[in-house]
């Protein structure tokens, strides 16, 4: 168990090029893979993780390492996850002071960002899916027009959709946008909005 | 003296993300049961949606420069979503797609 969370956050730290969010894709697959989280418990993680300080993709593994294994587990992932870009970044400091000006890596960047950016947006979608629906586990390519319709929470897709309007246009701390859409969920529920999970 | 300097860095990069979010994932599968967090987790997933998504926009617009960018933007989504391939796969495909790109046209 703790080979296998070591291993596997291992690979993430590996291929997660471009930064905390580029790791999303890879994360989800991990995890849902292993069944190590529900859907629902992985969004939650991803909420968890940007809420509390210290860098994301930390803080993921360290939250999937002891909820399956305990401490040992959450150090297991957590070495898994740093060692590559300990071990990349020394090399690069070591040998590779121009890496940025080199031929060969920026050729390769050119297609691995794009992809990164299509990896990130499946990731979302099928966050998207999971928590806007009141049933996940639908396959929406399957369903007629109308049970789509009926299934959407749209308490959720409102909160989504402004809450995407004041981080894009006002540039707001996420932070913040997230204290306003649990603020916006609780009063909801006072107001006897039925919870969706 | 170098190496030990990195190390010790990046302990002290881990330790207080490790100490916190311990002490969170202890609790969280008490605290997720009651109704008022359960109510506020839910508008919290929402957001990390809207979070997700406003840094796919952000990363657009330095990541994807020509219609090759989109090219391997949307058949990554394809990729992800429909298909199902393993996302290594996926980044090592581009990556060898974007460096035979740039070797065949010169800019």
């Amino acid at each position: 168990m703790y080979l296998q969370l070591f291993w596997s956050f291992l690979q993430i730290g590996m291929f997660s090029v471009g930064g905390g969010y580029a790791m999303i894709p890879f994360l989800t697959q991990t995890v849902s893979e292993n069944a190590w989280l529900t859907q629902s418990e992985i969004t939650d993680m991803l909420a968890i993780s940007q809420m509390t300080p210290g860098p994301f993709y930390l803080n993921t593994a360290i939250f999937v390492g002891m909820h399956n294994a305990g401490f040992p587990g959450s150090l297991a992932a957590t070495g898994g996850v740093i060692i590559p870009s300990l071990l990349i970044i020394l090399v690069i400091a070591r040998f590779f002071y121009n890496f940025h000006e080199r031929v060969t890596v920026q050729r390769v960047l050119f297609g691995v960002r794009p992809a990164v950016v299509g990896l990130i947006a499946a990731a979302a979608a099928s966050i998207a899916r999971e928590c806007l629906l009141k049933n996940g586990d639908v396959n929406t390519l399957t369903v007629s027009f109308q049970a789509l319709a009926a299934n959407i929470d749209w308490l959720s897709v409102g909160i989504a959709v402004f809450a995407l309007i004041i981080i894009i246009k006002c540039k707001i701390h996420p932070l913040l946008a997230l204290a306003l859409s649990a603020a916006a969920a609780l009063i909801a529920h006072f107001c006897g909005y039925p919870a969706s999970l | 003296m170098r190496l030990t300097g990195a190390i010790a860095a990046a302990i002290g990069l881990c330790l207080p993300s490790l100490i916190i979010l311990t002490a969170i994932s202890m609790s969280y599968s008490s605290f997720r049961n009651n109704e008022y967090i359960s109510a506020m987790l839910s508008g919290v997933r929402a957001c990390v949606v809207a979070l997700i998504l406003s840094a796919v926009f952000n990363l657009k617009s330095s990541a994807i420069k020509n219609p090759f960018g989109w090219i391997i933007a949307a058949a990554s989504f394809a990729a992800m979503l429909v298909f199902n391939i393993n996302p290594v796969v996926v980044i090592l495909a581009s990556g060898l797609l974007g460096w035979l790109y740039c070797r065949l046209k010169p800019a």
